[in-house]
Formats: structure tokens, sequence, C-alpha cells
């Protein structure tokens, strides 16, 4: 019943009282931002913080969703803001090498921890290729692009939301969009969607 | 053969809306359109719809166990430090409706129920005071100066006074209109309400009105009224009630909701202020000339605690109130039309807000609205309702300085008639107007940046005032930004003009100053794609293999 209402609804029933109903906003929206913080970060962990971080701030600080806007605008800007922050403050950018360790992984590289589908070591090899591949072509993506590109393609927000989040016209998103989708082909031109 | 290009141009761009189906069904017709004849461009779909698919391999990270444990106790803790009682809704309208019941339970108009306690006492003792209740007035007699209005009621007469009365003197002096009464006031009896209010919301806090209500009676020492008496006290409270649901409450609430606009601006990132500067209005922008009417500031969705406090101190104050805030500054390039009314000079709070409005639009809400407050639509009239273009003002404003020319040279062609004064313009059109755009070319050349940005983001909201092309208007506006050091500010400039006008020819140079841009933000992937592709243009590409080895 609750999985059916809209994130709006479910947070106004939550700020009502219903934490259950705070629940099924986290399920839903979990995943995606724990994804999005990811690819910005590349940090699984980080990823962990900033999604925790955001869930923790819409919460403690909760939005006027009367005003229009969308609770999953508000938790992936937030989450975006936090991720920039997180940036800056380690001056990471964009360079960041798959083989480079995350805080506590012991020695673990990205390439190591990626987990593989398909059971045989062939196949998990080159699914590791191929995500390695893609990994490193949506690291490559300028920063702006990139945040745009992450917000659309996996967070699956609308031009207008990932805008508002952003905190862009809906062209410029759409351009931003457009440049990053070029990048990938540039890089990963070469591969066709039946190696994947 | 460039109209080709610039077909597929669109297209392209088109093409990201469809991989992502939001194209509107036109574009999509025009689009299929084109596919059907350009091979060029299929390719480039079916290129784009591999890159998309490939995605779908990109790895995804699970949802990191625990995760959803801490989330939920934080939520649950934010939950109880709210102290709102949670009712079962009983479906999706229950929940939709749910603002309000929220508003009703306590949370948030608390504070507006003490405002309206606050009102509530006011309208009662001005009521008494002026109603010429024998037994105040003689209490009031005894003071040097009786003070029968509000504004005097606050300075409490020192006659002794019994327990009620020194809680109505409190009271009195919590409302009074030099206090700010819509948010000091609010917060001061919102905590005098919060000592008596139980969280069970409602009837509680009815009980604290109708508390302090009889208080208020005892403390003046109110005789025994009849009933037709007690009702129109009742008609006064109500009518004080109302009017702080339209003044004094509505400042907690539009104070919180600007409040979190505020936040919000504040988490959004530098682009938030580089989109304002790319064309769109800010939100809640709109020109709050309404402001002096509590109601109003309601509904202009825009106004802050601050606005709802001049409201309510114009509510409840005789006389008018300054306006806080500076005046909007006068728009450089709106001549003073001659048969215009004489705006007045000082603008209100609201006024200042919306620069972009222009000036006739704030001025109407100066001081004749704040000392006698109007209905919405007198607002809307003062409003005009199409603004001249720029062009136009720039035709008016030679034409007449021509006219003063031609008057001080003692011309007797100088007339007073309007018909006549608008020959010799049309006529001179040619010669003496200048385009703004000259004008804000001029002002970058001699370094006043500062000055032509304001001209040229004008030029870019209202391109029917200029003869120049939007491409060199961006352009411009994104040289002027970034020579005023505002890098970011500028490179949205520069990113709106490649996508837009993807042809213009300045684009070479365009490019080469973004990409310099680019390197100054520490954004050195995007500066070398730009450099890369100016490998290939013959003026730029010794300029750009040294700043590519630079890099």
């Amino acid at each position: 019943m609750a999985s059916s209402l809209a994130d709006n609804d479910l947070f106004a029933s939550y700020l009502e009282g219903n934490a259950e109903s705070f629940r099924v906003l986290f399920r839903r929206h979990a995943r995606g931002l724990v994804n999005f913080a990811y690819r910005m970060l590349r940090d699984e962990s980080l990823a962990e913080e900033v999604a925790q971080e955001a869930f923790s701030r819409v919460v403690r600080s909760p939005p006027d969703l009367d005003r229009g806007t969308k609770f999953s605008t508000y938790l992936y800007s937030v989450a975006r803001n936090l991720c920039i922050d997180e940036l800056r403050k380690r001056k990471i950018r964009r360079h960041l090498s798959l083989d480079a360790q995350g805080p506590g992984e012991e020695g673990r590289t990205l390439m190591e921890k990626m987990p593989g589908n398909s059971p045989s070591t062939d196949a998990m090899a080159m699914d590791g290729e191929l995500r390695e591949r893609i990994e490193a072509a949506i690291a490559e993506i300028p920063e702006s692009q990139r945040e745009v590109f992450l917000l659309r393609e996996f967070a699956e927000l609308s031009f207008e939301e990932v805008a508002r989040s952003v905190g862009c016209s809906e062209n410029t998103a759409k351009s931003r969009m457009r440049y990053a989708l070029e990048r990938l082909r540039s890089l990963l031109g070469d591969l066709h969607p039946e190696d994947a | 053969m460039t109209r080709d290009r610039t077909g597929c141009e669109t297209n392209r761009e088109r093409m990201t809306e469809l991989l992502y189906g939001e194209l509107d069904v036109r574009s999509l017709q025009e689009l299929s359109s084109h596919l059907e004849t350009c091979e060029d461009c299929r390719e480039e779909l079916e290129s784009l719809r591999s890159i998309r698919s490939l995605m779908r391999s990109a790895r995804t990270i699970d949802i990191p166990p625990g995760l959803e444990a801490r989330v939920m106790s934080e939520a649950r803790s934010a939950l109880s430090h709210r102290a709102t009682p949670y009712v079962e809704p009983s479906g999706p309208r229950a929940t939709q409706a749910s603002w309000l019941s929220r508003l009703l339970k306590g949370g948030i108009l608390r504070p507006a129920m003490a405002a309206a306690l606050a009102v509530l006492l006011v309208a009662g003792v001005a009521y008494l005071l002026e109603g010429g209740k024998p037994s105040v007035m003689q209490r009031y007699e005894k003071t040097p100066s009786p003070a029968p209005s509000l504004e005097r009621a606050a300075p409490a007469p020192p006659a002794p006074a019994t327990e009620h009365e020194q809680s109505s003197t409190h009271d009195h002096k919590a409302v009074t209109p030099r206090e700010d009464p819509g948010l000091e006031t609010t917060v001061t009896l919102a905590q005098q309400a919060d000592v008596a209010m139980t969280p069970t919301g409602n009837a509680a806090a009815e009980k604290v009105v109708a508390d302090n209500l009889s208080s208020s009676q005892v403390a003046t020492k109110m005789p025994a009224q009849p009933s037709a008496e007690a009702d129109d006290e009742d008609a006064a409270g109500l009518v004080g009630a109302k009017d702080s649901a339209d003044t004094g409450s509505a400042s907690p609430l539009a104070g919180k909701q600007d409040l979190f606009a505020a936040i919000a601006d504040k988490k959004l990132p530098v682009t938030e202020s580089m989109d304002e500067a790319a064309g769109e209005m800010p939100a809640g922008g709109m020109s709050t000339s309404s402001t002096p009417e509590g109601g109003h500031s309601k509904s202009a969705g825009g106004t802050g605690a601050k606005t709802a406090m001049t409201g309510a101190d114009v509510g409840y104050a005789p006389e008018p109130v300054a306006p806080k805030t500076v005046a909007a500054p006068p728009a450089k390039l709106a001549p003073p039309p001659s048969t215009a009314p004489a705006p007045s000079p000082p603008a209100s709070a609201g006024a200042s807000m919306a620069p972009m409005d222009g000036v006739e639009s704030g001025m109407k809400s100066g001081e004749d609205t704040m000392s006698e407050p109007e209905p919405v639509k007198d607002v809307e009239e003062a409003t005009p309702k199409k603004k001249p273009s720029l062009w136009e003002s720039w035709k008016k404003k030679k034409a007449e300085k021509k006219e003063k020319k031609k008057g001080s040279l003692g011309t007797s062609s100088s007339s007073t008639g309007s018909t006549e004064a608008e020959k010799p313009v049309e006529a001179t059109d040619q010669t003496v107007f200048q385009d703004p755009f000259d004008q804000a070319m001029g002002l970058k050349k001699d370094k006043k940046c500062d000055e032509a940005i304001p001209i040229l983001k004008k030029l870019k909201d209202d391109p029917a005032s200029t003869q120049a092309s939007q491409a060199k208007v961006y352009h411009t506006l994104a040289e002027c930004t970034a020579a005023q050091g505002e890098a970011q500010k500028a490179l949205v400039y520069y990113e709106n003009l490649f996508a837009r006008w993807p042809a213009y020819a300045g684009r070479n140079q365009a490019m080469w100053e973004a990409a310099q841009l680019y390197i100054l933000v520490g954004d050195k992937a995007t500066a070398r794609a730009m450099l890369e592709k100016l490998l290939s243009v013959p003026a730029f590409s010794d300029k750009a293999k040294k700043k590519l080895e630079g890099l």
C-alpha cells in the first residue's frame, strides 16, 4: 500500500510520524544514491557515508515539498553537494585510477573487488574488463557533465530534475548530457553492446 | 550546406532527449523526418544507443548492510524530536492532505497560534480602550498620558498592578508594534504558549488561547458584559485572529519556507547563481509589491520572514513603516518616459527583491500601498502590462534628447505635441540611435565590464532590443563576466553559447577563451578537449598546441 504512494506523499506521511514511510523511501532511493555517490567519488565507503548523510539531512531539516520540489530531486541535490564537498576536500577530481586503493581496503583494488555475475572465471574476467573500461570511461567525463550523466542515466531523474539538482538550466543539463555521451562514445566506441 | 549542418546539430540535440524518452511529439516528428534523409544522424543515434546499452553492464553497488538500520534509526530519532503525534493515514488522500493536518497538529502553527493570540489580546485591549469602558478609563486617568492607541499601550501605566495586571502588561509589551510583532512577538508568545501547550495539539492550544483571553479580560477588570457585548468581543477576537492569519501568522510560515529556500540555495552549488546569471529568474523572485498586506505576501510565494514582519508591522501600526531594504537600482537602459507618472522614490522591500521587474512595477508598491493596503488587483493594475522593449526605450530616449538639444539651440520646431515630437525622431533614428549592444561593447572596451554586464543581461532576456545576434550577446557577456573574475559564471555563458549556437562565427575564439577558464577552474580535461578541437583551426592551432604542452 505505502509502496504505491508517491515520494512526496510518503515523505509527508513520515513527517506526520509514520517512520515506516521513510523506510519505503529509503528502499526506493538508497541503491541509486549509493551508486551515484560511488561514481562521483570512486570510493565505496565514502559513497555509503554520503548516502547516509544525505538521508540524515533530509530527516533533520525536512524540505518543504509543498513548493513543487520532488523528494528525489532534493535528496540527490544533497548527495551531489556532499560529493562535491568531498571532492574538493580530497582534491580527487576525476583522475583516480582504478588501481587506487580506497581507505581501509587493505591492498584490494577496485578492480579486484568487482564482483562478477557469471560463474566461469573467463566470463568473470571479461565482465571485469568490460566494467573496468566502463567505469574508467565514466570517470573520464568532466565533473559537471558526469554528475548530469549519472543523475540521468543511473538515478533516472528527468532532465528537469537533474537541472534542479545541479543548479543549471534544463538546456544546459541536456547539452552537458550530450557532451558526456559523446565523450563516452569516443572512449568506448570500439565496444559493442553485445560485449556486455 | 550550412543549413543542413545546422539541421543536423539541432536534431542531434534532440537525440539526447529521444534516448531518454523526453522528446515531445513535434520534435520527434521532425527528428524522424530528418533521420529518413540523413545517414550521418542515423549513425550518430545508433552509436549513442550503443553507449546507453553498454551502460547497463556498468557495475552497480548493493545497498551496504546496516545502512538501512542506521538511516531508519536517524529518521526515528528526528521524528521523536519533532514530537508530533502520528495519525494513521486512511489512504492516499490522507497523505496528500497531510500538510494541513501537520499544521493543525501544532508543529508549525504553534507559533502562528501564538501570534494569533497576540493579535487577539491587542484587539481585545484596543477594543476596551477605545470603547470607553469606565473601569479601564479610570485606571488610565491616573497615568500622565492616557494611551488609547496601541502605540501608547506599549509603556505600561505605572499604576500598582495586581498579578493579573502584571500578566496583562507583559502581554501588551509582547505585542507592541515597535517590537516587531511579526516574528519576535511570535517567538516570545510561542515560548509562553509552549509552556502551557501539550503536544496533544489543538485542544490544548485553544485552551491556552481561551485562558489568555480570559486572563486579559480579568486583568483589565472588565465588568461582566451583556451577551451582545460578549459577542462583539468574540467578533473582535475573530477579526484579530483573521488578521493574524493574514499577517502575523504568515510570518513563521513564510519565514520557514524562505529559510528553507535560503538553505537550499546555499546547498546548491556555484552553478545555482550561475543559473540565475544564465537567464532563469530566481525562484520566488516575484515582485512582492503587495507585501504591505500580509495576505498578499503569502500569495507572493517568495517573501521572507522579514517581509512578512513588515506586513505585520503595517497590519498593526497605524503609520506606514519605512522600507527596510534599499530600493532597487534604477534600470540604466530604461529612459524615463516623459508621459509616465513620476515614480515615487522609495520602493518597497518587495520591489527591491525583484530588480528584474523593472522600475515602474517596483515603484508602484511604495508608501501609498503601505499606508493604505489595497487589494491585490490594484497592485496588478499598478504593474505595467507590457514593458516597452529596450529598443523602444532607446528610441524614445534619443528622441527626447534630440528634442532637448533642439530646444536649447532655440530651434522653433520643438513643440509640445507628441505627434510632432515623434516625427523628427523617426527622421533622426538612423543617425542618433545607438544599439545597447554597441554601448555595452564600448563599455567593455573601456574596461567597464561591471557596467556592461547589466546591459548585456537585459539584452539576453530581451533579444528584440538589439540588432546584435544573441550568440554575440552571450559571448560578450561571457567575456565581461570572465573579466570580472567570475570564471564559473562565465563558463555557463560559454556552455550556453556552444550548445545553442553551434554555427556561431566566433565559436573558435569563444572556445579558446573557455579553455583558458576551464584551466583556471581546474577542469583540465574539458580544457584539453577544447584545445584539441582548436588544433585543427589554423588561427588557433599554434596557441592551442602550446597550451596543451603546458597542460
